[in-house]
C-alpha cells in the first residue's frame, strides 16, 4: 500500500503519495510480457547452441551463429560486408518497429540474414577463397551477443538502481518540502493574444475542406500532424472562450466546431489505415475502432473541451463524426459512441493501456484518453471514467510508474520493453497529459508537480528581480522545433510561462507573455503565422497563455457553466471578433471588440441578451457613451464605433 | 405502339437483318470460297489478319488502321471508316491470298486463337479505357495525373474548358439561372467562341463528309442545346432542334453522328423538356431501355443506327446525368442506391480534381431530391468552387433545393 503524507495543514487539496522504498522492477503484465519476450530469444540461443556446438558442419554453424545474432552467421561466411549490411538492417529494423509499427521487420531481417548464411555457407566468396569460413566468428558472435544482451540488462539494472537510491531524498521533499502553489492570475489579453486570435479565427473559418495556415507533412508521428495542430488549437481555444470570452459564446462556437469537424477530413486520419495494416495486418480504416488512441484519445478530449466550453450538444446527434473513406465506406460517430470505442479499447487492452499506433501504448496518450473518458462523465454522466479508473491507475502505478516518480513514456505492447524514443528527456515524465493529471488523478499531479518545481522558484525568484517596470528584457535563445523545420525561441517562453504560473510568479508570467511576443512576433496574418514557431508549438504556447484561470484541466472537471451577466450577440466575422466578453460580478460585462477587416470608423452594431428586462444600460470607454433600454425579454442593442470598441464596460444604470 | 416502342421495334429488326448479313457472311467464306474464304473470313473478324501469313506488315497495317478507324467511330462518329477498312481488309485477303502456303491457317470450323469477332476492337478500345481508369488509381499515377489538370476558379472560367464541357457547363448554368451579368456574359462568349463552331465542322467533315454551311444544322445536341438556351440561335435552330430530337427514337439529337451521349442526352432533354413533352418521354423510354442500369453502371454512349451500348459512363457523369433526370422525374432513385457510396468517396477525397468535384455537386442534386440528410452531411463538406461545370451543377442542387423547400404555391386557396 502506498504511504501517503496529509498535507492539508498547508494548504494542499489532497495528501501526496510517498514513492514507494521497494519498488518493483516491473508490474505484472510488464513481467508477463517481458518474459515471454525472453522465453522466445532463450529458446533462439539455445537452438543456436546446438547447432553451433552438438549438429556442427558449416551451414549448421551458419545457422547457429545467425540465431545467436543477427549476421552472426554472414560473419562465419567470411562476408563481413554482409554482416555491416545486417548490422545497419537491424538498426532501420528498430526505427520503422517504433516508427510505423513494422514489429515484423527485425524478425524478418533476423531470419532473412539467417537463411542468407545457411544458403552461402558452402558458395562463392568476395577476396577470399570460396567455400572459407571464419572459425574465429563463433567466439566473435557470441562475445558481441553477451555484450548486447549486458548492456542492455545493465543499462536497465543501473537506471533502475539509480532511481531507487534518490528515493529516500524525494520522499523526504514530498513530506516537508515547500510546493508552491500555481498561479491564476486573469490576465487581460492584450495586442498579441489579439492577433493570436485572429490568426484562430482565421484558421477555423476558412471553407471546411480547406486548411490554408495548418503544417503538411508526416502524418505519422511529431510536429506536423495535423491532427495534433488542431487538438492544440482546439485545446488553447477552449480556455479562451471560458476565460477571456464567455459571455461572446456564439463566434467561438462555431470555430471549436470547425476545428472538430476539420478531424473528419481524410487527409487528417488516412494515416490509421496505413498504420493498422502495418502493424495490425488489418486493412480496415475506421480510426476509432483500434488501437490508434493518439486520435480517439485527443480528439475526444478536444471534443469534451467544446462541449464544457460552449454547452452546444452539435456532436451528441447521431452520426456528426462521421468518416468517410476514399472508396466511400462510411464510419459514423457521435460523442456518446466515440466515448464508447476509446472506453472497448481500453477493457480490451491486457497491459491496460491501449495503443497509439500498433503495439505500442504511451502513457501521455493513455492518459489524455482518460481525461476524454472523465470529461465525458462530467458532461454526460455515464460512468465510464468511474468503472475504468481503478484500473487505469493500477496499470499507471504499477506498469509504468519508476521509482523516482517519473512515468515511462512508451512501452511495447508486444515485448514489454521500453526505451527512450527522445521525444521526452530521458523517455520519461513526472506527469503527462494535456492536464498533467490534475484531473485524472490530481495527488499524483501534487507529487509531480511536488518533484518538478524542486529548485524551481529559487530560479523563478531570479526572474522577478530582473524584472524592470513590469517587463523582462531578455531574450531566450533558439531551439530546434520537434521535427526540426526551423529554430524557434517561443516553446522555451512557453516553458518559461508555464513555470512561473506553476511557482506562483503571475508577474513574471504576465512579463513573459509580453517578452515573447516582443521576441517572437512576426507581423505575419493569416495565412502565415503571426508568431515565429510552427502550429503545433504556437498551439501549446496558446494553452499556457490563455490557461488562467481556468485550465483545461479545471475545465475538464467543471464542465459546462453557461454565462452569468449579459451576453453579447453575434459579431459579423470577418468584420470584427471579441476579445473579451466577461461578467465578473454577474451583473456588468467587460467588453472589447476588435476590428479584423472592418474599418476603424465602421458602425458596429452590439446586441446584448440576458440583461434586467426593462433596466437601462450604459456602454461606456475612450470615446463610448451609449445608453440603451432592455425590452421584455432582456435584450438590447447598441451601435458603437468600431475603432472604439476595446474595454468597453456595460453596466445597469437603473432597475428594470 | 407509342414512339419510343416503333424505334425499338426498328432497332431489333435492324440488329437481325446484321446479324443476319453476318452469318451468310461467314458461311460463304468459310465454306463455299475455300482457303481465299478463309482468309477472307479471318480479316472480318480480325481487320488484317487475313494478311499476315504472308503479307505481314500490310496485315498489321490493315490491323492498326481498324483500331484506328475505330477511334474515330467511337470519337467523331466516323462509322464509314470502320466500313471501308473492314471491307478493303476482306477484299485484299480475297486478292492476296496464295493457296501454297502451309499450316497455321485456321478454318470456319476450327477455332483458333486468331478467331475473334470484330467487335473485339472495341472492347479493346473499351479496355484501354479501363486500364486508364484503373491506372488512375496508381498512387503515383494518381498524383501525377492529378497536377496535370488544369485549375480553374469558378464559372468565369467557362472559357477554357473544352468545347463540349463549355457547352454543358452552358446548360447546366442555364438551368439553374440566377448569374450576374458578368458571367452570363462569360457564358454566352465561351460557347459562341469560334472553337465551338470549328469543331463541329471537323466532325462533321470526318464523319459525314458535310463541308459548309451551318455546322449545327445535324447532331452536336448539347452545343445546340446550349446555343439555344442562351439565345446564341434563332429560332429555325431551335424548331431544328426540337425536329430532330422528334425524329430520333431516343428522344434527343446525337452528340456526334450516330452517337447519343449519356450525360449530353440527359442535359439536351432537360434544355428541350419544358417546350418538348414527347423527346422527354422518349428520353426516359431510353434511360430504362438502351441506357438503363445494369450491374450498378449506365453505359457512355449508345450507337443509335444498332442501338448498342458502348462502354461505362464516368462516375460523373452517371452522377450528373442521373440527377437531372431524375429531378425531371425521367427516372426513380435506383441509381442513388448504388452511386450514394461512390459519390461519398469523392467528397472525402476532396475537390482537388474536377471529376470529383463534378461527382459531390451532382450528388448535392440527389440528396436534395431524395432527402439523405446523412449523405448531404458528409457531401457539404468540400468547397465547389474551381470546376465551372461543378459550379453549375451545384448552383442547380441549391436551385433545387431551394425548390423543395419552398411552400407550395397556393396552398389552401
Amino acid at each position: 500500500m502506498t504511504d501517503v503524507v496529509d498535507r492539508q495543514d498547508q494548504g494542499a487539496e489532497q495528501p501526496i503519495p510517498l514513492l514507494s522504498e521497494q519498488p518493483r522492477r516491473m508490474g505484472p503484465v510488464t513481467r508477463r510480457l517481458v518474459l515471454r519476450t525472453v522465453g522466445i530469444v532463450a529458446a533462439a540461443q539455445i537452438v543456436g547452441l546446438v547447432l553451433v556446438f552438438g549438429v556442427g558442419g558449416e551451414r549448421a554453424t551458419a545457422a547457429g551463429l545467425s540465431l545467436a545474432f543477427p549476421g552472426g552467421g554472414l560473419l562465419y561466411d567470411a562476408s563481413p560486408i554482409l554482416f555491416a549490411v545486417t548490422a545497419g538492417l537491424v538498426c532501420l529494423a528498430f526505427v520503422l518497429w517504433w516508427g510505423i509499427s513494422a514489429v515484423w521487420a527485425l524478425p524478418v531481417v533476423w531470419v532473412g540474414s539467417g537463411v542468407l548464411a545457411v544458403v552461402l555457407a558452402d558458395g562463392s566468396r568476395l577476396w577470399v577463397a570460396d567455400g572459407t569460413s571464419w572459425g574465429f566468428a563463433v567466439p566473435v558472435v557470441y562475445a558481441v551477443a553477451v555484450a548486447s544482451l549486458g548492456a542492455l540488462v545493465w543499462s536497465f539494472e543501473h537506471r533502475y538502481r539509480s532511481k531507487l537510491a534518490r528515493v529516500p531524498e524525494l520522499n523526504e521533499h514530498l513530506r516537508n518540502g515547500a510546493v508552491p502553489e500555481p498561479d491564476r492570475t486573469w490576465i487581460d489579453p492584450d495586442d498579441m493574444d489579439a492577433e493570436l486570435l485572429r490568426w484562430c479565427y482565421s484558421l477555423a473559418l476558412q471553407p471546411l475542406d480547406e486548411f490554408e495556415g495548418f503544417e503538411w507533412g508526416d502524418q505519422f508521428h511529431g510536429g506536423t500532424c495535423v491532427r495534433y495542430q488542431l487538438n492544440y488549437l482546439g485545446w488553447a481555444l477552449a480556455e479562451y472562450a471560458v476565460n477571456h470570452i464567455p459571455n461572446a459564446p456564439t463566434e467561438i462556437e462555431l470555430v471549436l466546431r470547425n476545428m472538430m469537424l476539420k478531424q473528419t477530413d481524410l487527409r487528417v486520419w488516412s494515416y490509421w489505415r496505413t498504420l493498422n495494416l502495418i502493424g495490425n495486418f488489418d486493412g480496415n480504416p475506421d480510426p476509432l475502432v483500434r488501437d490508434n488512441i493518439m486520435f480517439s484519445g485527443f480528439t475526444g478530449d478536444q471534443l469534451n473541451m467544446y462541449e464544457a466550453a460552449t454547452g452546444s450538444g452539435y456532436f451528441d446527434q447521431p452520426g456528426s463524426l462521421t468518416f468517410v473513406w476514399k472508396d466511400g465506406r462510411t464510419f459514423s460517430y457521435d460523442h456518446h459512441t466515440w466515448m464508447d470505442e476509446v472506453r472497448k479499447n481500453f477493457d480490451a487492452s491486457e497491459l491496460g493501456f491501449f495503443p497509439c499506433e500498433p503495439g505500442w501504448a504511451f502513457a501521455a496518450c493513455n492518459t489524455i484518453g482518460a481525461q476524454a473518458l472523465l470529461g465525458y462523465e462530467v458532461l454526460h454522466g455515464r460512468g465510464l471514467w468511474s468503472e475504468l479508473e481503478p484500473r487505469w491507475r493500477a496499470t499507471l502505478e504499477h506498469e509504468y510508474l519508476m521509482p523516482d516518480g517519473n512515468y515511462a513514456n512508451i512501452r511495447c505492447t508486444r515485448t514489454g520493453l521500453s526505451w527512450d524514443t527522445g521525444e521526452t528527456p530521458g523517455g520519461e515524465y513526472l506527469v503527462t497529459g494535456s492536464n498533467g493529471f490534475v484531473d485524472v488523478a490530481p495527488d499524483l499531479a501534487r507529487r509531480g508537480r511536488a518533484i518538478a518545481t524542486r529548485g524551481l522558484p529559487k530560479k523563478m525568484a531570479g526572474l522577478r528581480m530582473m524584472l524592470q517596470d513590469g517587463e523582462l528584457s531578455m531574450e531566450l535563445p533558439e531551439e530546434w522545433e520537434r521535427n526540426r523545420a526551423r529554430k524557434t525561441a517561443l516553446n522555451g517562453w512557453t516553458k518559461l510561462i508555464g513555470g512561473a504560473r506553476l511557482c506562483g510568479e503571475g508577474a513574471v508570467a504576465s512579463a513573459a507573455h509580453r517578452a515573447a511576443a516582443r521576441q517572437c512576433a512576426t507581423g505575419d496574418r493569416w495565412p502565415e503565422r503571426p508568431m515565429a514557431a510552427g502550429v503545433q508549438n504556437m498551439a501549446t504556447h496558446m494553452m499556457v497563455r490563455w490557461g488562467a484561470p481556468m485550465s483545461t484541466g479545471m475545465l475538464n472537471l467543471r464542465g459546462y457553466v453557461p454565462p452569468v451577466g449579459p451576453v453579447v450577440g453575434p459579431v459579423p466575422w470577418p468584420q470584427a471578433m471579441v476579445t473579451v466578453a466577461r461578467s465578473v460580478d454577474g451583473v456588468t460585462l467587460d467588453l472589447s471588440v476588435r476590428p479584423v477587416e472592418g474599418a476603424l470608423d465602421d458602425s458596429l452594431a452590439l446586441s446584448f441578451s440576458a440583461l434586467r428586462a426593462g433596466a437601462t444600460y450604459r456602454l461606456t470607454g475612450e470615446g463610448v457613451d451609449a445608453a440603451f433600454t432592455a425590452d421584455g425579454d432582456g435584450a438590447g442593442s447598441v451601435s458603437v464605433r468600431l475603432g472604439s470598441a476595446v474595454g468597453l464596460r456595460l453596466v445597469p444604470e437603473s432597475a428594470g | 405502339m407509342s414512339g419510343p416502342a416503333v424505334g425499338l421495334a426498328i432497332l431489333r429488326r435492324r440488329r437481325r437483318s446484321v446479324a443476319l448479313a453476318g452469318v451468310v457472311m461467314i458461311v460463304v467464306f468459310g465454306t463455299m470460297l475455300g482457303h481465299v474464304g478463309q482468309h477472307m473470313l479471318r480479316s472480318m473478324l480480325v481487320p488484317g489478319s487475313g494478311l499476315y501469313d504472308q503479307h505481314l506488315l500490310l496485315g498489321v497495317g490493315v490491323t492498326v488502321a481498324a483500331v484506328m478507324a475505330t477511334v474515330a467511330w467511337v470519337r467523331w462518329g466516323a462509322d464509314w471508316a470502320v466500313v471501308v477498312v473492314l471491307a478493303t481488309s476482306v477484299v485484299l485477303s480475297g486478292l492476296l491470298a496464295n493457296s501454297h502456303h502451309e499450316g497455321g491457317v485456321a478454318t470456319a470450323l476450327t477455332p483458333s486463337a486468331a478467331a475473334h469477332e470484330f467487335p473485339l476492337v472495341i472492347i479493346v478500345v473499351g479496355a484501354l479505357g479501363w486500364v486508364r481508369s484503373v491506372m488512375r488509381q496508381v498512387p503515383v499515377v494518381r498524383h501525377l495525373h492529378r497536377r496535370s489538370v488544369r485549375e480553374r476558379q469558378g464559372i468565369d472560367d467557362i472559357g477554357t474548358l473544352p468545347p463540349v464541357d463549355r457547352c454543358r457547363t452552358a446548360v447546366v448554368a442555364a438551368l439553374a439561372g440566377g448569374w450576374s451579368t458578368e458571367t452570363e456574359r462569360a457564358i454566352v462568349a465561351a460557347i459562341e467562341a469560334p472553337d465551338v463552331a470549328r469543331r463541329a465542322r471537323r466532325i462533321n467533315a470526318i464523319s459525314r463528309g458535310r463541308l459548309g454551311g451551318d455546322p449545327f444544322r445535324r447532331d452536336h445536341a448539347v452545343v445546340r442545346a446550349a446555343l439555344t438556351l442562351w439565345g446564341c440561335r434563332d429560332e429555325s435552330g431551335a424548331d431544328d432542334l426540337h425536329g430532330e430530337a422528334g425524329r430520333s427514337w431516343t428522344g434527343v439529337p446525337s452528340s456526334e453522328p450516330g452517337w447519343v451521349r449519356l450525360v449530353d442526352g440527359t442535359m439536351t432533354v432537360a434544355a428541350l423538356a419544358s417546350s418538348d413533352p414527347v423527346a422527354a418521354e422518349r428520353w426516359a423510354s431510353t434511360l430504362t431501355t438502351s441506357m438503363t442500369l445494369h450491374r450498378g453502371h449506365r453505359p457512355a454512349s449508345v450507337w443509335t443506327p444498332l442501338g448498342f451500348r458502348l462502354g461505362r459512363a464516368d462516375e460523373w457523369e452517371h452522377v450528373a446525368a442521373t440527377a437531372l433526370a431524375r429531378a425531371n422525374g425521367w427516372i426513380r432513385d435506383d441509381d442513388w442506391a448504388v452511386l450514394r457510396q461512390r459519390a461519398l468517396g469523392a467528397a472525402a477525397r476532396g475537390a482537388g480534381h474536377p471529376a470529383d468535384e463534378r461527382t459531390i455537386a451532382a450528388a448535392r442534386i440527389w440528396v436534395a431530391l431524395v432527402g439523405d440528410t446523412d449523405a448531404d452531411r458528409v457531401l457539404s463538406r468540400p468547397t465547389v468552387r474551381r470546376d465551372p461545370l461543378a459550379v453549375a451543377l451545384d448552383a442547380y442542387a441549391t436551385r433545387v433545393r431551394d425548390d423543395a423547400h419552398r411552400p407550395m404555391q397556393g396552398a389552401g386557396a
